[in-house]
């Protein structure tokens, strides 16, 4: 992974009619990164891709590809490939027309096509199925063809549209790891679009995470996940347990949270957050222990047990407070055969690191 | 040029559209223009108009001989589309209730028919109904069944059972279309278990089917009030409609403003009609 | 997490009244069966008899008196029914071109762009499918006596006929036909997903190739089914030719209808039956295009 840049997005706009659909978006995607943009349907995730596609034109702002603005540059002159959502094969093509298709636009010699799309059909995977349509291949054939009808054009950089979502969660999974495997195989930047956020820890380099037209933190998975900027990531990422209240005082870059008169919780405060703000202190529910011995860097509160929740590799116990809120806490099985710890209607202390909790104002 | 055309995507639209419209404008907008203006001027002895303005043709569309043809040719298209919407609906019903293999044999089978020429298709029920000649009457009398033929033909009987003939398929297709879409084959099963079958009919099948029934209507209507062929072969020469009346004036009469005159009252029964089609299913799709 | 325990679906035991409802329904059932089987017979039967009649050996369409074809031996006989054939036949190809390039035209400008007056030259699309045939004629009329162009016929060798064909017919035809063409074209453009055509430029394909590497080959069953339902349509046409045509020219619904006025014979029964035969070899390429198009209906419900 070298420092270039792959794609940039220079405080990008884009408006249809009155509704904002991307909002001031600045980005940098390194050269050969899998780069995710990850948010919910509407985010605008799916705009921006179109604009790096240039399928749509930003209202305000530049697409730079490899360094080079894009300004109105239609799309079949922009080095990029899409993978679409449906995939988009040509119905009246064979296989083996469609991933000729692009080589055979930009008049590439006929037996270079040949050697190329051989190759591309071997790398994906698909070999012997270059004479058939479309219509006659499984969903994640189909999802292959796209791919190698992408790839084979050697594009600066992929785009990919939700390609896995149409696909069943088997499948998916298989494809997750595929993906990955050729894309650092081929060393092309990825731009992959999904609202899975399984998917986008998985399989990216670094996640962009967006709603209402905004990016709000762009970061590698693991500081995504443990580290959100806002709550809304955090929320949208993984599951999260929440408890509100406000500040009562502020140490360094620790918090003290006062949740109800007599509870009080320790958080780590994203910059910003004041003295007598409003705040959710939102913590993982995997980082929560139950009955353990208890330290100064961790929260301790008592509750009772209302549901144990066995989902195999882990149980989640659901523990009430005593002001009624609900924290989720999941416990790792390590055992063989465990008797489930605890159970309903049982006493518990509650303890969970406070640099694992963060307080975003509300 | 090019980026002419590619900053004002619409000229695009409009230099696709231009030799249509053009062409349109040429054979059908200007003829409609000419038909409307022959109206209002006074008639050639031999044919053809004298450039004079004058609303005599008007008034003489509403006399009580040609107003009364005109009553009866809508009277005529109304019974049609009747007749049309009562045999068609349960035959669209049937087919939108079939297996789909079999659904597709029987569209098929629907549109043969349609597609096949109108004049023949008169001309078949011709040969059947004539009064001495006709195979019905033929047959019947020599079963002994009776013995004086029955009057089916060249009334309002065999017009319209002509036109209903003739226009059925039109009635049923936009019904089939309309039940297809509302899947009727999985409502039954539900009204099979729980709900009586007549009151799904009544409160979700027949309004939700109402659009294709409004369609159908219109589609048998309006080529009926306009009926030429059928009243020319099955009227026997006696029982006459608006087509003939107006065919008269310029074949026979040489009275062209006044078929002109008739043709465009016709033409604006038609746009009423049509007009009322769009409110109501825009109507529709507002209630959906 | 709520309790899923009621999906057990309760049977409703079966009483006096729900088996009552049961016959009722199942009688429901086989009286559409019965009414769908005379439907048809109501369709088909005045056409299988007309096509009977054709082979019968005497003079009567209502008697039969024995196998022959000898009606169709007189029809072939017929001078002017063959060229009747040919003038139909010439006018419904000529026409059918004009109007399957300039409707399949027009409807890439009204599926693929949004532009102001879009409503209006909507309107003007489907006036001549929704006017009577009657009205039509009329006004081609007097537009062509008005206008002097048109009754001038079209002088050519057509198959080593000579034949002489006036312009009105061919552009009265062809005005109609444009807008039938139009709608089949349109249908199939909406049908088809704009997703493609961006795939194509991604793949480096500006607006000329996409359109005829792309949109061009995916809309083709529907310029196909345009054109034979235009060629069908003006074969069948009989009004607008009948007003427009001037003396002496005849295609073959005009000789056919002349036929009849002059007296009911088994000759029009084969000429009729000739036609019918012409129509379903039609519906059928028409049947075929569409299934190999993709289409999951053997007829066009776009009209």
């Amino acid at each position: 992974m070298g420092d270039d840049i792959g794609v940039e997005l220079r405080d990008v706009v884009k408006r249809f009619e009155n509704v904002t659909a991307v909002d001031h978006v600045s980005l940098t995607i390194k050269d050969g990164e899998f780069f995710s943009l990850l948010g919910p349907s509407g985010c605008g995730k799916t705009t921006s891709l179109r604009m790096i596609a240039g399928f749509e034109m930003p209202t305000k702002g530049e697409v730079f590809i490899g360094g080079v603005p894009q300004g109105y540059l239609p799309a079949y002159k922009r080095p990029v490939n899409t993978v679409f959502q449906h995939y988009a094969l040509f119905p009246h093509m064979t296989v083996q027309q469609n991933i000729a298709f692009g080589l055979e636009m930009t008049r590439v010699p006929k037996d270079e096509i040949k050697q190329r799309v051989a190759d591309v059909v071997e790398l994906v995977h698909l070999k012997g199925m270059e004479r058939r349509r479309p219509k006659q291949l499984s969903g994640g054939q189909q999802q292959r063809v796209a791919l190698a009808r992408a790839l084979v054009n050697h594009p600066k950089v992929l785009l990919l549209d939700e390609p896995l979502g149409a696909l069943d969660l088997k499948l998916r999974k298989a494809m997750q790891v595929e993906l990955k495997e050729l894309q650092i195989r081929v060393g092309i930047t990825f731009v992959y679009v999904t609202h899975d956020q399984e998917e986008a820890l998985t399989m990216s380099d670094r996640i962009g995470v967006m709603d209402r037209g905004k990016l709000l933190q762009v970061d590698t998975p693991q500081m995504v996940y443990e580290a959100p900027s806002t709550r809304f990531v955090s929320d949208f990422i993984g599951e999260t347990n929440y408890l509100s209240g406000h500040v009562t005082s502020l140490q360094g870059d620790v918090c003290e949270v006062a949740v109800e008169p007599g509870l009080r919780v320790w958080a780590a405060a994203v910059p910003g957050v004041q003295s007598g703000n409003q705040v959710s202190v939102a913590f993982r529910p995997e980082k929560v222990y139950l009955n353990i011995e208890s330290n100064q860097e961790m929260n301790t509160l008592s509750g009772t047990v209302r549901d144990v929740v066995y989902t195999g590799s882990a149980t989640t116990y659901h523990v009430e407070l005593p002001d009624g809120s609900i924290l989720m806490a999941r416990q790792q099985n390590f055992e063989t055969l465990p008797d489930t710890r605890f159970h309903v209607r049982d006493q518990v202390e509650v303890s969970w690191p406070i640099q694992a909790s963060k307080a975003f104002a509300e | 040029m090019m980026k002419f055309l590619r900053r004002h995507p619409s000229m695009n639209a409009w230099l696709l559209l231009a030799p249509a419209l053009i062409w349109l404008l040429a054979f059908f907008v200007v003829p409609l223009f000419i038909v409307v203006s022959y109206s209002f001027l006074e008639r050639g002895t031999y044919g053809g108009v004298v450039g004079q303005f004058t609303l005599e043709n008007i008034q003489r569309v509403f006399d009580p001989l040609y107003l009364s043809t005109f009553l009866r040719s809508i009277y005529i298209a109304l019974l049609t589309t009747f007749f049309c919407l009562l045999i068609g609906y349960p035959l669209g019903y049937f087919i939108a209730t079939r297996p789909p293999q079999r659904r597709n044999t029987l569209l098929l089978a629907l549109m043969i028919p349609f597609w096949t020429n109108f004049l023949i298709r008169t001309y078949a029920w011709l040969t059947l109904l004539r009064t001495n000649t006709g195979l019905i009457n033929v047959s019947l009398m020599s079963l002994g069944i009776i013995d004086k033929p029955l009057p089916l033909f060249g009334n309002d009987f065999s017009i319209v059972l002509g036109l209903v003939y003739g226009w059925l398929p039109d009635m049923v297709l936009p019904i089939f279309a309309a039940l297809d879409r509302l899947d009727v084959g999985l409502l039954e099963a539900a009204s099979d278990l729980y709900a009586p079958g007549r009151r799904v009919f009544r409160r979700v099948i027949w309004p939700l089917s109402l659009p294709g029934v409004i369609a159908g209507s219109m589609l048998v209507f309006i080529p009926s009030l306009g009926a030429f062929v059928t009243p020319a072969i099955l009227g026997g020469g006696k029982t006459l409609m608006m087509g003939n009346v107006i065919s008269n004036q310029f074949l026979a009469a040489h009275d062209w403003p006044f078929g002109s005159a008739l043709s465009s009252l016709m033409m604006g029964v038609m746009l009423f009609a049509t007009l009322i089609y769009f409110r109501s299913t825009s109507g529709q799709a507002r209630a959906a | 997490m709520s309790t899923v325990q009621q999906s057990t679906l309760a049977v409703p035991k079966e009483t006096r009244a729900s088996r009552m409802a049961r016959y009722r329904a199942r009688l429901g059932s086989t009286a559409l069966s019965v009414y769908g089987v005379i439907g048809y017979l109501f369709l088909y039967l005045p056409i299988i008899i007309l096509v009977i009649f054709s082979f019968n050996d005497s003079r009567s369409t209502a008697q039969w008196s024995g196998f022959s074809l000898r009606w169709y031996g007189e029809m072939i006989a017929d001078d002017q029914v063959i060229l009747a054939l040919w003038n139909s036949l010439f006018v419904a190809i000529v026409s059918t071109l004009i109007a399957t390039v300039l409707g399949t035209l027009a409807a890439l400008g009204m599926e693929r762009y949004r532009f102001r007056g879009k409503l209006a030259v909507d309107a003007l699309l489907y006036l001549p499918i929704i006017i009577p045939d009657i009205a039509m004629a009329i006004m081609l009329l007097l537009f062509f006596n008005l206008s002097g162009i048109g009754f001038t016929p079209w002088k050519l060798e057509f198959i080593g006929l000579r034949l002489a064909v006036p312009y009105s017919v061919i552009i009265g035809h062809a005005a109609f036909n444009v807008a039938f063409v139009a709608v089949v074209v349109r249908a199939r453009l909406a049908n088809m997903d704009p997703v493609l055509e961006e795939a194509a430029q991604d793949l480096y394909a500006d607006s000329w190739r996409t359109f005829w590497k792309v949109t061009f080959p995916m809309m083709m069953p529907g310029v196909l089914g345009g054109a034979l339902l235009a060629f069908t349509l003006s074969l069948d046409e009989f009004v607008i030719t009948f007003f427009t045509s001037g003396a002496g020219f005849n295609t073959l619904p005009i000789r056919v209808f002349s036929m009849i006025k002059k007296g009911v014979t088994p000759k029009i029964n084969a000429v009729s039956t000739l036609m019918l035969a012409f129509s379903l070899l039609l519906v059928l390429v028409s049947v075929f295009f569409r299934k190999k198009g993709g289409e999951d209906t053997p007829v066009d419900l776009s009209l």
